[in-house]
């Protein structure tokens, strides 16, 4: 039987994180560092953000390399795979975090912004893991997938966030239908659903002068919001062997928020 | 704690871990689990039927001399067992940070003849035993001290599906109520720092649960339920080490009120 120990170990193996330069996606690429894991990051690279984080991650691993690519244009997934693929970056663990969100009332939300969220947050992040899954997963017969959904793909919340909870809810579905899919090719399919986590992508929300956070606190079971670096764990359980019989499923880091 | 390296996360260094149905089955891959990530303390109990605490506490402190390891017995069913066990516990350590629910029984036969004794028999033990080992654990233990606790309770996938091959109705009505009262529980304690959240594992093998009618080699439905999950195996004691080192470390800190499925995928195929 396999000690305990050995078992989060993410030695040899090669991590993509997409979304990776910033906010929680570069907290959840610093903990596959941190176990050992090899890391590429991709990101749509404004402000020269992705060759800082890629710097920093340099520190804690072997190897972490940084690639420019908006996973809502189809051309720079396939030059993404194609980059990864010249450089022998063969990935083992792929985590989706790359998402965007759009806020406006339901009633009067134009197609062009839903279109924005939905590209990237749900088509996006299937070509991605497509791609990925053709070229490195199945020649190998194995491979971790984490997708990032959030408990808005579960419960109704703030004004206008349509096309963000639909999203997030279709990646719960796709997880599942993934997770069957690729089961047979030694591939697992499985999701984090986090709520409140104090980022820039969430600061209208989060940040100390907000006049939502407050309520998102008290809203909240354990009435904090989370803080970045408690995503770390799930990320790795389920990156590691530590997780090699779960597939399929969605863990909210919630605080308890979904059980309320 | 956020300087911490994330392995670091997992280990249970300076933690005492409490086990139910401890001394058979699953509840040694639990102990093991526990004592390789380092706990510092770890208690444990059982019916102790044939000798099994002796066995399990004298296997258990050869391999880890060093840690304190005591197997008490106690039918948890029986609420002044459980009172005399906790008093008992009490002299022995003034810290339990985790608890694992994992005793329990189960009685096959078509729902149509289950008797009144059949029935209580699992509901008793299966789900108001753990709920009264987990009311005086956390008022004596975890509600008075402030770092984090947690609380698992061991489930089946059978709380979320049927199963037409051994019905078993006592045992699916108990680990779906295990399910309301992690919820439960997990929002109430909240504000203590106590966690709550479930396990539901899907056919055990390599260990002696009561799965393994299903799952031994010669069983006649083995294969067909093989083909059923999309991972074509069964879980096995290491899939379990992981998974409860996980909810019972600072790994797991923001998470409470869930239920983790361990199960191939099953559940999830249509």
């Amino acid at each position: 039987m396999t000690n305990v120990k050995h078992l989060f170990d993410l030695t040899g193996n090669k991590a993509l994180v997409t979304g990776g330069a910033s906010g929680i996606g570069y907290t959840m690429a610093e903990a596959l560092a941190e176990a050992g894991s090899a890391v590429a990051i991709c990101g749509r690279g404004k402000h020269g953000n992705l060759e800082v984080a890629a710097e920093k991650l340099k520190k804690i691993t072997s190897e972490a390399i940084a690639l420019k690519c908006d996973v809502g244009v189809e051309f720079d997934i396939l030059q993404l795979a194609d980059q990864l693929e010249e450089v022998d970056f063969s990935v083992d663990i792929l985590l989706n975090n790359a998402g965007l969100s759009w806020g406006h009332p339901s009633e009067t939300m134009p197609i062009e912004r839903w279109n924005m969220v939905i590209d990237v947050n749900l088509t996006g992040l299937f070509f991605v893991t497509k791609e990925i899954v053709n070229r490195f997963m199945i020649p190998k017969g194995e491979g971790s997938i984490i997708n990032i959904t959030s408990v808005s793909g579960y419960k109704g919340g703030e004004v206008g966030v349509q096309a963000y909870a639909a999203s997030k809810a279709g990646l719960v579905g796709m997880t599942k239908q993934l997770a069957v899919e690729w089961a047979m090719m030694g591939i697992r399919v499985n999701a984090i659903a986090p709520s409140w986590f104090p980022s820039y992508m969430s600061r209208h929300f989060t940040s100390e002068d907000s006049p939502f956070r407050q309520q998102l606190i008290e809203g909240n079971p354990m009435k904090r919001l989370g803080e970045p670096w408690e995503l770390k764990g799930t990320v790795v359980f389920l990156a590691s062997k530590a997780s090699s019989y779960i597939t399929g499923t969605v863990i909210p880091v919630d605080g308890g928020l979904l059980s309320k | 704690m956020k300087q911490r390296n994330v392995i670091d996360l997992f280990r249970l260094t300076d933690k005492t871990a409490f086990v139910t149905g401890g001394a058979k089955g699953l509840g040694t891959a639990i102990n093991e689990g526990f004592l390789e990530a380092g706990v510092k303390k770890l208690f444990f109990c059982g019916r102790g039927r044939h000798g099994s605490l002796d066995t399990e506490t004298n296997r258990l402190i050869e391999l880890y001399p060093e840690v304190e390891i005591i197997g008490y017995q106690c039918d948890i069913s029986d609420e002044s067992q459980v009172g005399s066990m906790i008093e008992e516990l009490k002299t022995a350590t003034d810290q339990i940070d985790i608890l694992v629910n994992n005793a329990g029984v189960t009685w096959a036969t078509p729902s149509t003849d289950q008797t009144m004794k059949s029935w209580h028999r699992v509901i008793d033990t299966n789900l108001t035993g753990s709920f009264l080992i987990t009311r005086d654990i956390a008022r004596e233990f975890m509600i008075p001290k402030t770092q984090g606790s947690s609380i698992i309770n061991i489930s089946s996938l059978l709380a979320i599906q049927g199963n037409a091959e051994a019905p078993q109705v006592g045992y699916t009505a108990s680990k779906s109520a295990l399910l309301g009262l992690t919820r439960q529980l997990a929002i109430e304690w909240a504000i203590h720092n106590i966690r709550v959240n479930c396990i539901l594992p899907s056919f055990m093998e390599g260990i002696d649960s009561m799965a393994k009618i299903f799952t031994m080699d010669g069983s006649p439905i083995r294969e067909t339920l093989l083909d059923m999950i999309p991972l074509t195996r069964f879980v096995q004691p290491s899939d379990l080490k992981g998974v409860i080192c996980f909810l019972a470390s600072d790994a797991s800190s923001y998470i409470t009120g869930q239920e983790i499925i361990l199960d191939g995928g099953l559940s999830v195929k249509g």
